[in-house]
C-alpha cells in the first residue's frame, strides 16, 4: 500500500497541510514525525545548563523552544493522524523543560538585581564615609 | 564581589569527574552527574525512541534542577557571613 493512501483514509482533510505529502521521516503506518520536536527537546534542557550568564541565554533558549513548540502544537492539532504520537510527547517533554528553564533563569535574574542592589548600597556607603581611599 | 550562581563549579567538577574524583565532583557541583545522565538518556531515547521515554527526561530533568537549585540554596547560606 503506499503511503499516501494510507494518509486519505484519515477522516481530517488531508489537504490543509503541506506536510503531509512528504515522504522523508515515514514511519509506521505513514505517519511522519513532528518537525522541531527533537530541536524543541534539545533546547528545553539546554537552557539550564546555560544559567551562567545572568540567565539570560536560558531565558533565551527557552523561549525559542516555547515558540517552536507552539507551531508545533498547532501542526499537530491540525492533524493529529499525521504525526508520530512518540514524537508529540517528546515536544510536550520539551516544552516542559524550556518552561521550568525560563522559570530558574527568571528567578536567577531576579537574585542576580537583589544582589547587585545590595552590594551596590554598601560600596555606596562606605565610599561616602571614605573607607574605600 | 564573586556572586556566585547555579551553574558555578561545572567545570571544576567535570575536570574532577574525569580524574576519578566523584566526591570532589559532587561537592563542586552535585548537579552535573544527573545532568550528564539526563543528556546521555535524551541521547538513548532519541536514537531508540523508549516507550515512556519523554516522561522520564522530564522526571531526570526535574531532578537535575531540583539538586542544582537546593545546592545553590546551601551555599549561598554557607556562604553569609
Amino acid at each position: 500500500m503506499d503511503v499516501n493512501d494510507t494518509n486519505n483514509t484519515t477522516p481530517v482533510d488531508n489537504n490543509q497541510n503541506p506536510y503531509n505529502n512528504f515522504n522523508q521521516n515515514v514511519g509506521g503506518g505513514g505517519q511522519i514525525t513532528l518537525p522541531n520536536s527533537v530541536g524543541v527537546l534539545v533546547l528545553g534542557i539546554l537552557s539550564i545548563v546555560l544559567c551562567w550568564c545572568y540567565g539570560i541565554i536560558a531565558i533565551a533558549l527557552g523561549i525559542i523552544s516555547i515558540v517552536l513548540a507552539s507551531g508545533a502544537n498547532k501542526l499537530y492539532l491540525s492533524n493529529p493522524n499525521a504525526y508520530t504520537s512518540a514524537s508529540y510527547k517528546n515536544m510536550k517533554a520539551g516544552r516542559i523543560c524550556a518552561i521550568i528553564g525560563i522559570s530558574c533563569g527568571a528567578l536567577f535574574i531576579v537574585y542576580i538585581i537583589i544582589m547587585v542592589a545590595i552590594f551596590g548600597t554598601l560600596a555606596f556607603n562606605l565610599a561616602r564615609m571614605g573607607a574605600l581611599h | 564581589m564573586g556572586i556566585d550562581c547555579p551553574g558555578c563549579g561545572m567545570q571544576r567538577a567535570f575536570i574532577a569527574l574525569l580524574k576519578g574524583n566523584f566526591a570532589q565532583s559532587l561537592v563542586f557541583n552535585a548537579s552535573l552527574i544527573p545532568f550528564l545522565i539526563t543528556i546521555g538518556f535524551t541521547i538513548c531515547h532519541l536514537s531508540f525512541s523508549y516507550k515512556n521515554g519523554a516522561r522520564l527526561i522530564v522526571v531526570f530533568f526535574s531532578c537535575t534542577v531540583a539538586i542544582m537549585m537546593s545546592q545553590f540554596i546551601v551555599k549561598l547560606i554557607a556562604s553569609t557571613p
